[in-house]
């Protein structure tokens, strides 16, 4: 490390702020939309600023809250799940060699692989019935 | 382990025992789903009078324009995705582990955006590509530009540079922190020891680091390819409606108020998954090649873990 030579260790730099503000800048229009009243197309900036929108994030009316809430127990209660069931299958296949390692590998790795729209695009008859039409499921999907 | 019964400690049942709830809820919820979507596309629907099981849907395909045109552009965009989102990712890994203290917060920054949900990110594309977007909005303030029009249109145009554009920015830091994470594991030895024995940042590069790259990043690299050509949020909100990429065009067709396209949709979805098993196929059938390596790494790091030996 002693022999990193300055212009290296500018180029590393100037390359790090680079990746940094590419990261960065999509999130710029996102948050200033955020604040902004109706933002015309050539202004850069916001011609005026509103907290209409965080407010609604906050007022009752909207459920917002509620939703997050929800959002982070169905995330939390998922993460624990799947630590207490994922975590002892990948002890087994890589502490173990045994017969039909390669497919139960497989197995476990075909959900990541193969898009949860192609396995659930199929809703069972009885659910059909339940909502009554045919594309409410993939409707919902689609909002 | 003594504490267990003595039945437990049968290697074979421990090893069912652990694999047990993992396999279960695999072929509950994933394999039924396969089951279900392969039986449909083959015109399995109890609830229609006059079905018989048939590969017409699969015939159709072959003949439908929407199809041919929605797989090359799923390929292409799923395929540009990745190739992009490997070169800047383990190009960031490289840049990274070159900074001194100021690694960690960068590192953290960076990856940042993996908390953003592809929703989000695509209409954070929106706002940022679109022709009222704000480059649109540079473009015009430095003077290229002087109508939202004049701007090209990098939202819902026919190549799908604003999809591409999404999955590149949320997937690069996924493939860098993969990047990282097998850079961290003693390669900083064999850097020296290649050093030692005369070979350049070129050849270190080129023979070190890279081999020790390939296997995993190799692997993000297919879930990167497998998430793109098989999620419909990101081209759903970015793309058009014609031509769509797969997902979308399974979706339209799952939710069309017509039952007969039904089976048509379901096939759409079964040529999606065996698209990203084609993609691992190919990857595992590189893999022993690219894994030698590992075992090379993994034998001579046996003898230092084992106390000293040497």
């Amino acid at each position: 490390m002693s022999a990193v030579d300055a212009p290296a260790r500018a180029g590393r730099r100037a390359a790090a702020a680079l990746l940094l503000a590419g990261a960065l800048l999509p999130i710029v229009p996102l948050v200033l939309w955020s604040v902004s009243a109706p933002w015309r197309h050539p202004a850069l900036v916001p011609q005026q600023t509103t907290l209409r929108g965080l407010r609604l994030l906050v007022d009752p009316r909207t459920d917002i809250l509620r939703g997050l809430a929800g959002s982070m127990g169905i995330g939390a209660a998922v993460a624990v799940l799947v630590c207490l069931i994922g975590l002892p299958a990948g002890y087994a296949v890589g502490r173990y060699r045994f017969r039909g390692r390669g497919v139960v590998q497989f197995l476990l790795l075909a959900p990541v692989i193969v898009p949860g729209l192609a396995v659930t695009l199929a809703p069972g008859d009885e659910e059909r019935e339940q909502c009554g039409q045919p594309e409410s499921r993939g409707a919902a999907g689609a909002a | 382990m003594s504490g267990l019964p003595r039945w437990v400690r049968h290697r074979r049942v421990r090893i069912g025992l652990l694999l047990a709830p993992a396999l279960s809820v695999v072929a509950v919820f994933f394999l039924a789903g396969v089951v279900q979507a392969v039986a449909q596309s083959l015109g399995y629907q109890p609830y229609l009078p006059g079905q018989r099981l048939s590969l017409d849907a699969y015939r159709a395909l072959g003949t439908d324009p929407a199809v041919r045109a929605s797989l090359v552009l799923t390929t292409r965009v799923a395929g540009v995705s990745t190739a992009a989102s490997v070169v800047l990712g383990v190009g960031a890994a490289l840049v990274i582990r070159g900074l001194g203290r100021s690694r960690r917060w960068v590192t953290a920054a960076f990856a940042a955006n993996l908390a953003v949900p592809h929703l989000v990110g695509a209409l954070a594309m929106l706002l940022l590509l679109a022709q009222s977007g704000l480059l649109s909005r540079l473009a015009a303030a430095v003077g290229l530009t002087s109508t939202p029009a004049g701007f090209p249109a990098l939202t819902a145009d026919r190549f799908g540079v604003a999809i591409i554009a999404e999955y590149v920015w949320k997937e690069t830091p996924f493939l860098a922190l993969i990047a990282l994470a097998a850079l961290g594991r003693g390669i900083s030895d064999l850097q020296g020891a290649a050093r030692v024995l005369g070979a350049g940042r070129g050849r270190r590069l080129w023979h070190v680091t890279l081999p020790l790259l390939a296997p995993p990043v190799g692997a993000g690299a297919v879930l990167v390819f497998a998430f793109a050509a098989g999620s419909y949020e990101v081209p759903y909100l970015l793309g058009r409606p014609y031509p769509a990429t797969l997902p979308v065009v399974a979706l339209q067709g799952a939710t069309a108020a017509d039952l007969t396209e039904r089976p048509e949709a379901m096939a759409v979805a079964v040529l999606i998954a065996v698209l990203s098993g084609a993609v691992v196929a190919l990857y595992l059938a590189v893999l022993p090649r690219a894994g030698g390596h590992r075992h090379e790494r993994d034998e001579r790091e046996q003898p230092r873990s084992a106390g000293g030996s040497r």
